[in-house]
């Protein structure tokens, strides 16, 4: 299963990999990282359909989460893949929004990585 | 002994009367009687000298007629009682030696009357003798006048007197009065104005003076109070000044109490623009920690179990994944703490100039205005473009209040080009943050620090308005009108900098730092 981390933060990269270290070893999944909504639509358009999963930040520099979000779900990508949303602001808000655009699940910062594998077996 | 000036005009006035009326009541008559008496003696003996002489003269010529004639000459005269021829003759012994003399009444008019020759003056009578000498006879002429036409007239002196003295009592008590009224009223008048202005009553004004010496003092007296009434009410007028003057410092300090609290308010206002950039800024490195930590115990869990098994090439790996984690978790550490004390530091201006990267500082402010409005408003979002010129290096300058000047202007820049955003969603809104090292017009260095928008630009109507306080075009409650102005200060009185705008209306603005080094 390949997974798009989208991201302003770099470390994120560093964490998802020791945090994911035994199924990365496993080939259970494989990490793509990108570090803006840009940089991420460059990458599915490169890599179409090959990534199943893409986890995404909301508050970013430039192309937010959201946009990014509403891209990947009316523009490309059919069928499109399933996009869980990560922000650092639980609010309805923002939830609301991300369930309007058609995100798959919502995840608030500090991410739970014990319930996003739970969440990753059932997709899988 | 306190007399009552009264009293005392009372007292002269008795006395003078009393004199007045011993000397018209005693003295006067009495010496008026005398004097009468001593005329009326006088003129009796010049009646008896006179009637001694035409007797006389009438003796010598045998003329008894003319005897009777010359004593029947008074006989018109009043208060005549007699008039006698009185025989005197001289006894003689046997040798002609004198033995004695014999006086006889010879001839008395009245006739009836005879009085005694040896009759003399009492107080009833006057007798008075004068002497004649003929060869026929010698002897005396003896009147007897009534005294009681002089008593008469003693008596009606005595009433003339009495009537006068009273006359003078009258006149007396009237002057008394007259001058009771004349001294005494308003020397009172005066005691009385005196007592009040004495008691602080500044109103009593002296009427109807008379014109003498107290009439000057009342008058004086009037100019006086006049005078202190002045005195007071220009001291009174003092007092209300210094009121007043009190009230105004007062206000004054009322007013810069307002006007420091007022900055603090645009103070908090721009910490509550950053809070939620603050936020954001501080989750990130909170949940790095997080996770790291966890992860490191996981991986030093793992890494035990390796050393169970005897694998060292893993345990090796491991060791090293941690001490990257923990390099991390220190790395994010300290990030929160930098964010926490610029937060601090933003409400608390340590007010020195230090060594300052001013591209980090905006950069810093860039971020966590960006961020701090993208928390607010979901929907907001530009591009943002920084050019920082890195040679500049660390200039001196006070970090929070410059850092509060481009955190303005960064916000102000953000609300342009939303607004320009909700009028055309085409729009693309650019926000670029610039430095460039510069070379001022006198020849010194200096920096320049801009923050340029693609927004609707100031109109040329509000342009000279808004480094004022207080103005401002955004809704009530959104703004303080004070950001402007506060940076204006901060750049021009702070650091001796110049605060531009360059704006073009419906392409955007620019604002313009420029700080000398």
């Amino acid at each position: 299963m390949k997974i798009l981390v989208v991201d302003d933060e770099k470390d994120v990269q560093i964490l998802f990999e020791q945090r994911f270290r035994k199924e990365i070893k496993d080939k259970q999944v494989e990490f793509e990282f990108a570090f803006s909504g840009e940089e991420a639509l460059v990458y599915l358009n490169e890599h179409e359909q090959e990534a199943v999963l893409i986890l995404s930040d909301i508050n970013m520099p430039g192309m937010s989460g959201l946009e990014l979000l509403d891209q990947i779900k009316q523009k490309y990508h059919k069928p499109p893949p399933v996009v869980m949303m990560i922000t650092a602001y639980g609010d309805a808000e923002n939830f609301n929004t991300a369930k309007q655009l058609g995100a798959d699940d919502f995840l608030t910062k500090p991410v739970d990585f014990t319930s996003l594998k739970e969440k990753l077996k059932t997709i899988h | 002994m306190f007399i009552t000036l009264k009293t005392k005009i009372w007292l002269t006035i008795l006395t003078i009367v009393l004199l007045f009326s011993f000397f018209t009541l005693y003295y006067f008559p009495e010496q008026q009687g005398q004097a009468m008496m001593k005329s009326y003696k006088n003129e009796v003996l010049n009646y008896a000298k006179t009637v001694a002489l035409g007797v006389n003269i009438a003796l010598n010529e045998q003329n008894y007629e003319g005897v009777k004639t010359a004593m029947e000459y008074v006989k018109g005269a009043p208060g005549l009682k007699f008039v006698s021829l009185v025989q005197v003759d001289t006894l003689r012994d046997k040798n002609n030696n004198p033995l004695g003399i014999r006086e006889t009444i010879f001839k008395s008019f009245p006739d009836k009357y005879s009085p005694d020759s040896g009759l003399v003056s009492n107080d009833t009578i006057i007798i008075k003798r004068a002497p004649f000498q003929t060869t026929m006879m010698s002897g005396d002429i003896m009147l007897g006048f009534n005294s009681d036409e002089i008593k008469k007239a003693q008596w009606k002196i005595r009433k003339t007197s009495l009537l006068v003295s009273g006359g003078i009592m009258l006149i007396g008590l009237l002057i008394g009065f007259w001058l009771a009224k004349n001294i005494s009223v308003p020397v009172r008048a005066l005691r009385d104005a005196a007592r009040q202005v004495g008691q602080g009553d500044l109103t009593p004004v002296i009427k109807n003076f008379p014109r003498d010496e107290i009439g000057e003092l009342s008058k004086a007296f009037n100019t006086m109070v006049q005078d202190i009434s002045k005195a007071r009410e220009i001291r009174n007028q003092n007092l209300t000044l210094t009121d007043t003057n009190k009230l105004l410092n007062d206000t004054l300090a009322d007013l810069k109490a307002t006007q420091s609290q007022l900055i603090q308010s645009e103070k908090m206002a721009s910490l509550g623009e950053l809070t939620a950039g603050i936020a954001h800024e501080i989750q990130n490195p909170l949940n790095f920690v997080n996770n790291f930590s966890e992860l490191n115990k996981e991986l030093l869990s793992e890494m035990n179990e390796e050393i169970g098994k005897g694998n060292y090439d893993e345990v090796k790996e491991i060791a090293r994944d941690v001490t990257e984690n923990e390099e991390k978790i220190n790395h994010h550490g300290k990030r929160a703490d930098a964010i926490v004390k610029g937060m601090l530091q933003h409400s608390r201006s340590s007010g020195l100039k230090e060594p300052t990267n001013i591209n980090a500082l905006a950069d810093e402010y860039l971020r966590l205005a960006y961020h701090g409005l993208r928390a607010k408003d979901k929907s907001f979002n530009a591009t943002l473009k920084t050019e920082y010129d890195e040679t500049i290096g660390n200039i001196n300058i006070i970090p929070q209040d410059m850092g509060r000047v481009i955190l303005n202007l960064i916000t102000n820049a953000f609300y342009a080009v939303g607004e320009k955003k909700k009028q055309q969603p085409d729009y693309e809104p650019i926000v670029t943050v610039a430095t460039r090292s510069i070379k001022t017009p006198l020849g010194g260095l200096g920096v320049l620090i801009s923050v340029k928008d693609n927004g609707n630009g100031i109109p040329q109507n509000v342009l000279d308005k808004i480094f004022q306080p207080f103005f401002t075009t955004k809704p009530t409650g959104k703004g303080t009108g004070l950001g402007l102005s506060m940076s204006y200060d901060i750049v021009t009185k702070g650091h001796g900098g110049e605060l531009k705008v360059e704006t073009k209306e419906g392409e955007g603005a620019q604002f313009i730092i420029n700080l000398p080094v």
